[in-house]
């Protein structure tokens, strides 16, 4: 279980992340979403103990991650975002010696070697170096190196950044399994997509602020059942704003030049209406896309931003 | 703590051999420059060179004789071979450039002398070489003034033996009667007399005062070398493992080290015990071959061996601070290559000391390395023994442990690790 309390860290004037707390449970999946540059990378720094927090405390299977270090360093494995592997040195004994950092030895530290091997599908490719390997078996390999000592807790960094669709299937599918197993796995991800479809928990994070937490269904019922409208074309915000007053229940998420974003209960009966009063300011309508209330549409509603900016 | 810097050693040794080339390059480069030093050298034990001279006796008289004699003779025998030719032979070898100088003393030279006329001797050089015709030239006008002096005590004396060698009868045997050989040892008393105050060393007050004999005289040109070159090789060897922090560190496997139960230390001392493992052994293939080379006797080879690995754990140390202080990995490599050069050129690993001038050297001595270097070379060549590493082991021991403590103070800020 990974705890963190009222984390604050601040890099000068800077604060990059302010005030976020979250419980991550063992056998669960607790995500980290945010657009690039919210806090995530910085969050887990802080769990890993890399980054001292300003204030706020954070712990590790009851560790607390400054004063008692090596402790949670113990239980914990991280799969860092950019790859961390010795090129030098083959897949195996890479993993050897990640697994011999976290005290594996022996007969134990080979048997967990060549299991990992296998979950990691590179056992014909061990005694190759990795810098023959492709991109995904590096992102492989690496995330190996994370899970090579059995943590109790895991951190991934993003792990599927720039992955193959084959790879990142096979690393999820990891990931679950690590799971299953019992493990704590906290995932920052900027995906929404495999942050719905992975994780139990999430918070959603922004300018290093939680800006929402819960489970997928407490997430959704944020939304209410308001279908997101999406609207492309020519528009004139003030003339929109001024249209879409006197309309009860429709939220305007985000108004451009180019974009109109609305949220609206049951918004598929109710086209014919959003669409006239976007004629009556005088917009010129190219596409529309109908959603159904997601993540996307959530983080939309909160920031009035898209998840992707 | 042990069992973590073991492991990281293990790790750091595997990842070192994996490099082969850098480690060949480690041991050949100063290997090779030692072999190049060496055979310029002629490795000390080539004979001096001398100079050809070629002389044109035109004269054939007793007094042109006594020249030819005196230049094989004494010391100057040993640096001037003189040859007598003709001229036509003289010419050519002199257009071809087999020799360094024909002199040609001319008809009545002998009589020119004992009438104190003038006489011309002619010294034609070769222009091909520089260092040997100016010996003769030098030599050539000291043995002028010489006979000038000769003359001027002994003259009559010499006319007498010239006049008798000249009146010789074809074929006769008997130079001198017993009545000559008699009035001429009386006469050359005599002479010797009216200088004896001049000649006689008992005559002259002398204070004997030796001056101590200057570091490296009549030593082995290329064993003053060998010393260096080692340094020499340590110093690449720890530019080349200090670069190992910037290499991890952009991998990344540095800042997910940090993150693992390995404490700093533990890094930092893995990095050290495999460090010092490489150089232990860089240094132990070098001295083994100089001793080879040398002949020097092997009871000097641990304790060299160990001095040096000593010596390249602070280099080591140096070349680690600056790469953890660099901003960048590109700035690192340009600040221990600026580093290096002077550390080797004055130093003392590339020019020896003993090449210096007096003020160069000093500044050299004061170097990491010259310090290092000049206990080694009290040790091995000028009889400073044990006690000259001994006296000097906790002055590096000290150096090496106050820049690995600066290295640990700025390795976990160039992790990027707790800010």
């Amino acid at each position: 279980m990974i705890e963190v309390s009222e984390l604050r860290k601040q890099f000068g004037q800077l604060v990059a992340v302010e005030d976020v707390s979250f419980t991550a449970p063992g056998g669960q999946i607790f995500g980290l979403l945010g657009p690039n540059g919210a806090g995530k990378s910085t969050t887990i720094n802080c769990i890993a103990g890399l980054l001292t927090p300003t204030s706020g405390s954070v712990s590790v299977l009851g560790h607390n991650v400054v004063s008692d270090p090596i402790a949670a360093r113990r239980r914990l494995g991280i799969v860092p975002q950019e790859l961390a592997l010795y090129e030098d040195l083959s897949a195996r004994e890479n993993l050897k010696f990640w697994g011999g950092a976290y005290g594996l030895k022996g007969k134990e530290l080979d048997g967990r070697v060549n299991t990992v091997l296998g979950q990691i599908g590179l056992q014909d490719r061990a005694d190759d170096s990795p810098e023959k390997y492709s991109g995904g078996m590096k992102r492989r390999l690496n995330f190996g190196c994370g899970i090579v000592h059995q943590p109790d807790v895991l951190l991934l960094d993003e792990p599927t950044v720039g992955v193959d669709p084959q790879s990142r299937e096979r690393l999820l599918q990891q990931v679950r399994d690590q799971v299953a197993g019992g493990t704590c796995v906290l995932y920052t991800t900027h995906y929404m997509e495999e942050a719905e479809t992975l994780c139990d928990q999430l918070a959603i994070i922004d300018h290093g602020k939680v800006i929402a937490q819960g489970n997928m269904e407490q997430l959704r019922s944020m939304m209410g059942e308001r279908d997101v409208l999406r609207v492309s074309g020519s528009f004139n915000e003030e003339a929109v704003r001024k249209s879409f007053s006197s309309l009860n229940e429709v939220d305007l998420l985000n108004v451009e030049a180019d974009m109109v974003q609305l949220a609206a209960e049951q918004a598929t009966r109710r086209l014919p209406e959003l669409l006239n009063a976007l004629a009556g300011a005088g917009a010129e309508i190219h596409e529309t896309t109908l959603a159904r209330p997601n993540l996307e549409s959530l983080f939309l509603r909160l920031t009035g931003k898209a998840l992707r900016e | 703590m042990i069992h973590g810097a073991l492991h990281c050693a293990n790790k750091e040794l595997r990842v070192r051999l994996r490099d082969r080339w850098a480690l060949v390059m480690w041991f050949l480069v100063p290997l090779t420059i030692g072999g190049m030093i060496t055979a310029l050298s002629g490795g000390g034990d080539q004979p001096q060179p001398t100079a050809e001279l070629l002389v044109l006796d035109e004269d054939d008289s007793f007094l042109s004789g006594l020249v030819l004699n005196a230049l094989n003779q004494g010391e100057g025998g040993q640096l001037i071979k003189a040859k007598s030719v003709t001229r036509a032979a003289g010419e050519a070898l002199i257009e071809a450039g087999k020799a360094s100088a024909l002199l040609i003393i001319p008809v009545g030279f002998g009589d020119a002398v004992l009438n104190e006329t003038p006489s011309k001797l002619e010294l034609i050089t070769n222009p091909a070489q520089q260092i040997l015709p100016g010996i003769i030239e030098e030599f050539v006008s000291v043995l002028t003034d010489g006979v000038f002096y000769l003359h001027r005590v002994f003259g009559d004396e010499i006319k007498m033996i010239a006049a008798q060698i000249d009146s010789l009868p074809q074929g006769e045997t008997e130079l001198f009667a017993d009545a000559m050989i008699a009035e001429l040892s009386v006469s050359f008393n005599e002479a010797i007399e009216t200088i004896v105050e001049y000649l006689d060393p008992l005559a002259l007050d002398l204070a004997e005062d030796e001056p101590a004999e200057e570091e490296g005289a009549g030593l082995n040109f290329a064993m003053i070398f060998f010393p260096g070159i080692i340094y020499m090789g340590l110093l690449f060897a720890s530019q080349g493992l200090s670069d190992s922090f910037w290499k991890e560190r952009d991998a990344g496997t540095l800042r997910r080290t940090l993150v693992s139960p390995l404490t700093l230390g533990e890094i930092f001392l893995g990095k050290l015990l495999a460090g010092a493992g490489f150089l232990f052994l860089l240094s132990a293939a070098m001295t083994t071959v100089g001793f080879l080379y040398h002949g020097i006797s092997l009871v000097n080879w641990m304790p060299m061996v160990l001095w040096l690995t000593l010596s390249g754990v602070v280099l080591y140390g140096l070349m680690a601070l600056l790469q953890l202080v660099a901003p960048t990995r590109s700035s690192a490599s340009l600040f221990t290559s600026i580093l290096i050069f002077p550390l080797m050129m004055i130093g003392g690993a590339f020019f020896p000391f003993e090449a210096l001038p007096d003020w160069l050297a000093a500044i050299g001595r004061w170097f990491p390395n010259g310090y290092l270097l000049e206990q080694l070379k009290s040790f091995l060549i000028y009889d400073g023994g044990l006690t000259a590493l001994a006296s000097a082991f906790p002055y590096a021991l000290t150096m090496a442990v106050i820049l690995w403590l600066l290295c640990a103070w700025r390795l976990r800020a160039f992790a990027g690790g707790t800010q």
